[in-house]
């Protein structure tokens, strides 16, 4: 069971002369959690992680990292992270060799068996072996990206801050990669922002929705584990397969739509791909309060089809995380006029 | 290691891995040896004075403006600024491991140059009392400048802006020392205080004052501190 917070804020703010980037936020991350950190552009999530690492210090609130006040302590701060930025900056002239050395001594690792252990566990860990002696200038963006994850691991950080680590990693490296981040997720702290959900269900014990909020800047919407965020949706989904039956005649996907859409509850009926040529598929999305499965099954053996499935499930966290963020988004899509109304 | 050395080492590395450093350094050694070899035929005299005199103007223009523009511009165009400064290491560590770096070019480069007062030595009767002071006085010129083009590199993300800046900059500091002959009264007085020119010529001259070796440790000890907070000012932008 996880206790100790590993990372605290507190009313979290950052004001910039026209806007506020970060409103507000709390939040508590324990050892032993892997936090993804989700929200659209601009929602704050880059600013939080630069405010944990001591990059740019905070308007207003609290931010500690193991204990340590990120404005007061900021050198203590620095020693328990690793830290990797977005796109992963290195120096393109230095090889991976002599950059991660470079590291090891910002980090006055001990010249040594222990130090040279250190590099061949981020090397295996990392991949960087077939390009090892290489100059960074010449490798790809994901083999950046990996030499980027090196120096962060290189200390062995009890705490790792990772802004969209992934985001140039090939789907093979990228499951890899995340299966690893699962794996020291056990023993140490790991916050990671990503725009890729899949990622964040299959990696994160839990999850982080920082999303903007009347025009403000980025606050916290959702916090907790995949599923409990999923049921905070206000809505639930319902897959149905419907076969000929006794009517002998496949229904059309516009049919079985028209049919179920008239079913007090269902908001939304949208057709799905069918497994197979003897049956139509779609999917009804309902409120979560209410449970139509009744209605739906009466409806199809009213047209004499036969149910080949039905299931009601929650929303997926895409769905969630679109309804808990999309609202700003369309605002900012307004025209100018309109939106200052 | 000390995070200092450990930035200077790399900073001082990776001068020698662009043909900025070497294209500098081999122009203006070309040049102020031409300058100086057609002038040292001319006087016919065993002096290194015109050394001293076209060194400092290479300085201001390119030299130092040149090796000093991408320092911090280009670390905050690609943003390697962020993963240095989130390292376990202080700004000042940053910022002195970047001035060490560049100054130790700058020891290179007055090196090479020592070839010119071997050669002349070789040839006639040089004093070497005044070449050591002459030295000691560009090391120091150059120390000033290099926290003026820190600074200004500090500033912006445009290694182009960061040259001009510096170059108008030392060319300001240098070139006022011209007036100062014409003007009198308390503007005299300060044209000659803050001018480069002046304060170097008595080193030039084999004449070791403090006071102008106090004057450039002092402007080399403003621009450092400037950039640490042009360099923190991050945080509050």
């Amino acid at each position: 069971m996880a206790t100790d917070v590993m990372i605290h804020t507190k009313d979290l703010t950052k004001r910039y002369e026209n806007f506020v980037a970060v409103d507000r936020i709390s939040f508590d991350v324990h050892r032993g959690e892997v936090v993804g950190f989700l929200g659209p552009n601009g929602a704050g999530k880059s600013t939080t992680m630069r405010i944990l690492t001591c990059f740019i210090s905070a308007t207003d609130g609290v931010a500690k990292v193991h204990g340590f006040d990120c404005f007061d302590e900021p050198l203590e701060v620095r020693r328990v992270i690793g830290y990797l930025p977005q796109r992963a900056p290195l120096y393109p002239e230095m090889t991976v060799h002599e950059y991660l050395d470079f590291c090891a001594d910002l980090r006055q690792l001990p010249v040594g068996e222990s130090r040279k252990k250190s590099v061949r566990r981020v090397v295996e860990v990392c991949g960087l072996n077939s390009f090892y002696q290489k100059e960074i200038r010449s490798l790809s963006h994901g083999q950046r990206q990996r030499v980027g994850l090196g120096q962060a691991l290189l200390h062995d950080p009890p705490v790792m801050i990772l802004d969209e680590p992934t985001a140039d990693l090939d789907p093979n490296e990228k499951r890899e990669f995340l299966t690893y981040l699962r794996d020291i997720g056990s023993n140490r702290t790991v916050i990671l922002s990503t725009h890729n959900i899949s990622e964040v269900e299959y990696a994160c014990s839990r999850t982080l929705i920082i999303a903007n909020r009347d025009g403000k800047g980025g606050r916290i919407v959702a916090d907790g584990p995949v599923e409990a965020i999923r049921a905070q949706g206000g809505t639930v989904r319902y897959q149905i397969a419907v076969g000929a039956g006794d009517s002998g005649k496949l229904p059309s996907g516009r049919e079985l739509r028209t049919t179920l859409g008239e079913i007090r509850g269902a908001d939304r009926v949208t057709e799905l791909a069918a497994p197979d040529a003897k049956s139509v598929k779609v999917e009804v999305v309902g409120a979560k309060d209410a449970d139509i499965r009744g209605e739906l099954r009466r409806a199809v053996a009213d047209k004499s089809w036969e149910l080949l499935e039905l299931g009601r499930e929650l929303p997926s966290l895409e769905d969630v995380f679109r309804e808990l963020t999309l609202a700003e988004d369309r605002r900012d899509r307004l025209p100018a006029a309109a939106a200052a109304e | 290691m000390n995070s200092t050395l450990t930035i200077t080492r790399r900073e001082f590395r990776s001068n020698f891995d662009s043909p900025i450093a070497y294209v500098v350094i081999a122009l203006s050694l070309l040049f102020v040896g031409w300058l100086f070899f057609s002038q040292f035929w001319t006087v016919n005299r065993a002096t290194v004075a015109p050394l001293f005199y076209y060194l400092p103007w290479a300085f201001v223009f390119p030299i130092i403006p040149a090796i000093t523009m991408r320092l911090f511009a280009e670390e905050k165009r690609t943003g390697t600024i962020e993963l240095l400064i989130t390292m376990p290491v202080r700004d000042r560590d940053i910022v002195l491991g970047k001035f060490f770096a560049t100054l130790g070019l700058i020891a290179v480069l007055l090196v090479l140059t020592l070839t010119y007062p071997y050669t002349i030595s070789r040839i006639g009767n040089l004093d070497l009392g005044p070449v050591w002071v002459g030295y000691v006085g560009l090391l120091l010129e150059a120390a000033a400048g290099i926290a003026i083009g820190l600074f200004f590199s500090s500033l912006t993300e445009n290694q182009i802006v960061a040259f001009f800046l510096t170059l108008c900059s030392l060319f300001g500091l240098w070139a006022v020392g011209f007036l100062s002959s014409d003007t009198n009264g308390p503007l005299g007085n300060i044209i000659s205080f803050v001018s480069f020119e002046r304060r170097l010529s008595p080193f030039s001259r084999g004449l070791f004052d403090v006071r102008n070796a106090i004057y450039f440790l002092s402007v080399t000890a403003f621009f450092l501190l400037a950039t640490m907070r042009s360099l923190e000012s991050r945080k509050w932008k």
